[in-house]
């Protein structure tokens, strides 16, 4: 059994505290990840999800318990993870190459590595031909490719993604997915994946970690115990597939009363 | 019913609804009515010279001098306006900037420096002009500090605002690759703060070109095509007056339209950020 790579305990997260708009987003959350696995987030919009990823991140900090990443406690940022986000983010004033190299411009890699390590993921994400493009010229799924690059560049420990593929179209979404899924498995990065469409979870997971509403607690944990590649009409997906939704549409019905109230 | 060959109406029914040509043709014909006024309407020509004169003075001025008129006078001026105009907006441009960014990525700065900005912004830059000559004397170096008080604001402003509205995401993906706070300083948020540095650096300039001609008027004692002018009345010349004053309407706009569509074209609009084109 592979070690412990992420370590969650009693982690709860207030926005804002004492202030009249505060705002309790996790409760009382505890989770291990262990090295090299996948593992989806899922749950109703609002619930926490992002927040519990940003915690992961080192941009935000837990208002209790202890986060801990290969033994130790996450105090900041830092290039032991890389991050993925569903409005892609690169920066728009540097060319497709420039935006994937960004991370071992900063950590001081030589050229000639670089250039080669650009070329390498290039190749792995597909996009050969538009090392030289700007950002803006892309489709959406391209800028996400190049983010997802620009994540991996570095060699990160642990892959953080937040909806990466929410803004695409269905066509380019399933794409992605079976792509992501060939680079997991060429990379084995411990990998954190946002999401709220259960299908791409169980496609793509080896645990979907179900979210209760807000605020969240971890619900239900589902091993997901099928080979890739995975079929959607396979019957024991579907079987996990309603499962899944079953447990999840409880939380979304008390998310919705919730606002409802308000 | 075609008066005009279809042939010649079809580009003439485009530039009047309005296409590259269009700017050309209405400054003509701008100019074609204001001699026509002049020439029929009995107006005092001492005061209001016929556009036809005032080029054939304009391209007197430009040319060799006669007796006491030096060489090429009408250059000089612009010159000495133009090496002004530069020193006092490079320099304008570089400590603006610095606080700008500064005032973005604070708030402490920003909260402090803001009341204080927003007052001397108010303060049309010709009004301290007279305190900026007592305090310097006349000549052109009291020209380039109007030219810097005239043009500093807008800079500082959009620096400030480029920094703020740079998106947290993108400071993180910058953070999470292993970037320091100066390492993020200088390769996110110059960057990001591009389309904003540019579009108030286009505005800056506009500014710096009138505060340079308005400082020249008062401050500046031998050249400068603002001093023309004013000179220029003494004498009654009211052909090198307009003269001048096409010459600060034609560089002005060059100003702004070629160098920074140059620029823009360069950065921004081949990134698909520019924002300077809806200011
Ligand atoms: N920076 C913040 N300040 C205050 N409240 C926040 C902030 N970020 C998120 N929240 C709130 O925390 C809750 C969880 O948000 P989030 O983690 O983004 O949800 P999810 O990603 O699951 O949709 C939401 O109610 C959201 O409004
Ligand atoms: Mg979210």
């Amino acid at each position: 059994m592979k070690s412990v790579k992420i370590s969650a305990s009693g982690i709860q997260k207030v926005y804002n505290p004492g202030d009249t708009n505060e705002v309790l987003a996790i409760e009382d959350l505890n989770l291990d990840v262990r090295e090299g696995e996948f593992v989806s987030l899922l749950g109703p919009s609002g619930c926490g999800k992002s927040t519990f990823l940003f915690m992961v991140g080192g941009f935000e900090k837990p208002t209790a318990g202890s986060l801990m990443m290969s033994g130790e406690t996450i105090r900041g940022p830092g290039a032991d993870r890389g991050i993925v986000f569903q409005e892609y983010v690169l920066f728009p004033w540097q060319r497709v190459s420039a935006n994937i190299a960004y991370g071992l411009k900063i950590a001081g890699v030589p050229k000639p590595e670089q250039e080669r390590r650009i070329a390498e993921l290039i190749a792995m994400i597909g996009l050969q031909g538009f090392e030289e493009a700007y950002p803006e010229s892309l489709s959406g799924g391209m800028k996400q490719r190049v983010a997802i690059a620009r994540a991996l560049a570095y060699d990160p420990d642990i892959l953080l993604m937040d909806e990466p593929f929410g803004a695409l179209d269905a066509q380019t979404r399933s794409r992605m997915i079976a792509d992501l899924i060939r680079i997991h498995q060429a990379t084995h990065k411990t990998t954190l994946f946002v999401t709220h469409s259960v299908e791409e979870s169980i496609l793509l997971s080896d645990r979907v970690v179900l979210f209760t509403a807000r605020p969240a607690r971890i619900k239900e944990i589902f091993k997901i115990d099928l080979p890739h590649p995975r079929s959607v009409t396979d019957s024991e997906f579907v079987h996990y597939e309603k499962a899944i939704l079953g447990s999840l549409d409880e939380e979304v019905s008390k998310t919705i009363a919730a606002n409802r109230d308000l | 019913m075609n008066a005009l060959p279809s042939q010649l109406y079809s580009p003439i029914m485009d530039m009047a609804r309005g296409n590259r040509w269009t700017p050309f043709v209405s400054i003509l014909c701008a100019g074609i009515l204001w001699e026509l006024v002049i020439l029929y309407g009995g107006v005092n020509t001492l005061l209001m010279p016929p556009p036809s004169a005032v080029l054939v003075r304009l391209f007197e001025m430009l040319g060799p001098g006669e007796g006491a008129v030096p060489d090429f006078l009408m250059i000089r001026h612009i010159a000495w306006t133009m090496f002004a105009l530069i020193v006092g907006f490079l320099a304008a441009a570089m400590v603006s900037s610095a606080i700008g960014l500064v005032m973005g990525m604070n708030r402490t700065v920003y909260a402090w420096l803001n009341p204080i900005i927003s007052i001397f912004m108010v303060i049309p830059n010709i009004a301290v002009v007279p305190v900026l000559i007592l305090w310097l004397g006349l000549g052109m170096h009291t020209v380039i500090v109007v030219v810097i008080t005239g043009s500093c604001f807008p800079i500082i402003y959009t620096a400030a605002a480029g920094v703020q509205n740079v998106p947290t995401r993108m400071i993180w993906a910058a953070q999470t690759a292993g970037a320091t706070r100066w390492q993020i300083l200088t390769t996110v948020l110059l960057g990001a703060t591009m389309p904003y540095l540019i579009a108030g650096h286009k505005l800056a300039l506009g500014r710096a070109w009138r505060a340079v001609i308005a400082g020249e008027i008062f401050a500046a004692t031998k050249y400068g095509v603002g001093f023309m002018i004013y000179d220029a009345r003494t004498f009654l010349d009211t052909e090198a007056m307009f003269a001048g004053l096409i010459v600060v309407g034609l560089i002005g706009v060059s100003l702004e339209r070629i160098l920074f569509g140059f620029i823009e074209r360069r950065t921004v609009e081949k990134w698909g950020v520019t924002t300077s084109k809806n200011l």
